[in-house]
């Protein structure tokens, strides 16, 4: 049972998806390891300013509250992206990392750490997420024209090139990791591991000018994607330039990507449950499933994130354990028991 | 007289830069209300000629032209409103609904967020009714008969509001009640004005149904003409081989065309 998607079905469900969104938002910075008071918080915003005593507000604003816009922003667009490249590969077990683009920034990152040398900053940036933001491109631009053929961009070339690069970078990682002293060893997989640990809102300024991009680009292509879903010619028989908007998601999708896993790196499983959880929920319409992704996916990396912070409070567990343990189970089920739904 | 003359192929070649299959110098006109059937053995180059009608290949010489405008100087959407194609095949990856699928044949009438508007679902109707569909409106187009698949997707390309069908293999698969009842359904849309250019493998349903055939074999036409004229054994032995039988019923006058047995 389920109608053409209505501008009134359309705006009704995402602000139920807001809405979900906007609670998980305003509790989940109220809890963690040390209690805060609500109303020194609400102290803070009243006087405009924290003091040096309002202890209570420095943890809500400096380090609560930036790290949750993290997970939000991070969640989003990793769900956003995965939803891309399903609609982009035609299939719904891709993710934002089939192409490489995972592999690429943990094989960058880690020699960004292995080497001294290499260790600068440039304005917010590290070079550790510089070394993984070009990482992840060069793997997607080397994965695009590696199966790109004259006037088409085959699919099946696209995954190929991208899970064998994925390979290679990780054969990489095993080689600079065998490489690496101990000290530095920890590091590497600290960063594999993922986290959204980051303090103030610095960090969130790297990461920022990409998404404002990239966001709204895909988001853009909603209507576009839900005619590939029927064929590369069937789309272009409808007036879709199958060639531009393959690109539009790859070079989009890509830099997403890419940005986001250079700060907080390669947490996985959002991209493959998120969707598939909102598809079975709100349908297949990427105009609705696109938005109520990135959406869903935001509420869900914060709630992993509350998650990590709290169960093995004082200490936090990285977040990407998190995801991938209530994740993987979940897609077992869905590939062993849902196939033929 | 040139009013009907919705679509025209003049001259066209193509060769594929992979593996040098080409087509050569084939035409076509299509008029208003009229039925064209393309056959010919696998690989003759018939997919690839509609291709190019299509305009989803160029061709590297000849022009294809659509209500009389050279189909380069038309912008993609123009030519969705004015002509549609269904491929042979259509992945189905995400267990859309039929009343979403048809709803997607309005793409190319939409703006970005492509919200439909009144007339739009009027469109719709009509489709699902058209193509006898409707009582399925709201199934996952997975649960569905292959037959009632065709129609849908046949349901969704006529949302477009096309005057000219370009049709690949549009029966392949369909049991003989349903190839039927879909090229009565072609039938009665070109009663209603629609040209329509299909590919094809069957011939007794091409006999029957189009009004013009077109025979490739290599890539070049071998034969143009009313199906009379083209299944006789002198045209077709050359192309399909002498094992076939070419027969017609003695009261109507049907064209049949049959494998021959081992005698």
């Amino acid at each position: 049972m389920r109608r053409a998607l209505s501008r009134k079905r359309f705006l009704t469900i995402l602000s139920l998806y807001f809405l979900f969104l906007f609670l998980i938002f305003i509790l989940s910075p109220l809890i963690g390891s040390v209690p805060i008071s609500q109303e020194n918080i609400w102290e803070a915003v009243r006087s405009g300013h924290i003091t040096a005593e309002n202890v209570d507000a420095h943890i809500f604003f400096y380090q609560r509250l930036p790290r949750i816009i993290l997970a939000l922003l991070a969640g989003g667009t990793l769900a956003l992206c995965g939803v891309s490249f399903q609609a982009l590969l035609r299939n719904p077990l891709a993710t934002p990392y089939t192409l490489g683009i995972a592999s690429g920034s943990a094989l960058g990152a880690s020699i960004g750490i292995m080497v001294p040398a290499f260790l600068y900053s440039w304005g917010p940036f590290s070079s550790i997420q510089l070394y993984a933001l070009a990482g992840g491109l060069v793997v997607v631009a080397l994965v695009y024209f590696l199966s790109k053929r004259q006037s088409y961009l085959p699919l099946v070339s696209l995954i190929l090139a991208g899970v064998t690069i994925s390979l290679i970078c990780g054969s990489m990682i095993l080689m600079v990791r065998y490489l690496a002293s101990p000290h530095i060893l920890v590091s590497i997989d600290r960063w594999l591991m993922g986290g959204l640990d980051i303090i103030g809102y610095g960090d969130l300024m790297t990461i920022a000018p990409f998404l404002i991009v990239t966001i709204p680009l895909l988001l853009l292509q909603a209507n576009r994607f839900n005619q590939i879903a029927f064929g590369e010619e069937m789309a272009a028989g409808r007036g879709v330039h199958v060639l531009n908007l393959q690109r539009i998601t790859l070079v989009g999708g890509a830099v997403a990507t890419a940005s986001v896993v250079s700060l907080v790196g390669p947490i996985g499983f959002i991209g493959l449950i998120v969707p598939h959880a909102i598809r079975r929920i709100s349908g297949p319409d990427f105009r609705l499933l696109m938005p109520c992704s990135f959406l869903a996916g935001g509420a869900f990396l914060i709630f992993c994130d509350t998650l990590a912070r709290t169960l093995m409070a004082p200490a936090e567990l990285p977040v990407g354990i998190i995801t991938s343990l209530g994740g993987g189970p979940f897609f077992l089920w869905l590939l062993l028991f849902k196939r033929n739904e | 007289m040139n009013d009907s003359l919705y679509l025209k192929a003049d001259s066209i070649s193509f060769s594929y830069p992979d593996n040098g299959f080409s087509i050569q110098n084939l035409s076509l006109e299509v008029r208003r209300g009229s039925v064209v059937g393309l056959i010919g053995p696998n690989g003759s180059g018939k997919s690839t000629f509609l291709k190019v009608l299509a305009g989803l290949i160029s061709p590297s010489a000849g022009t294809v032209s659509l209500m009389a405008k050279d189909l380069r100087s038309v912008s993609r959407s123009e030519i969705a409103r004015l002509m549609a194609y269904l491929p042979q095949k259509i992945p189905l990856s995400f267990g859309h609904s039929v009343e979403e699928i048809v709803s997607y044949g309005r793409f190319p009438y939409q703006g970005i967020f492509g919200f439909l508007a009144h007339q739009d679902n009027e469109v719709i109707d009509r489709c699902l009714q058209q193509t006898q569909v409707k009582q399925l409106r709201h199934k996952p187009v997975h649960q569905i008969s292959g037959g009632e698949q065709q129609r849908v997707y046949l349901a969704s390309i006529l949302a477009q509001e096309p005057a000219v069908l370009l049709l690949d293999e549009p029966t392949s698969g369909l049991d003989l009640h349903h190839q039927t009842v879909f090229h009565e359904l072609l039938r009665s849309l070109s009663r209603q004005g629609m040209a329509i250019v299909s590919v094809t493998h069957e011939l007794n349903q091409a006999a029957h149904f189009c009004h013009e055939i077109l025979l490739m074999d290599g890539g070049r036409c071998v034969a143009r003409g009313r199906p009379q004229q083209i299944f006789t054994r002198e045209i077709l032995e050359p192309v399909y081989g002498e094992r076939i039988h070419i027969g017609k019923l003695p009261v109507t006058g049907q064209v049949f065309i049959l494998p021959k047995g081992r005698e």
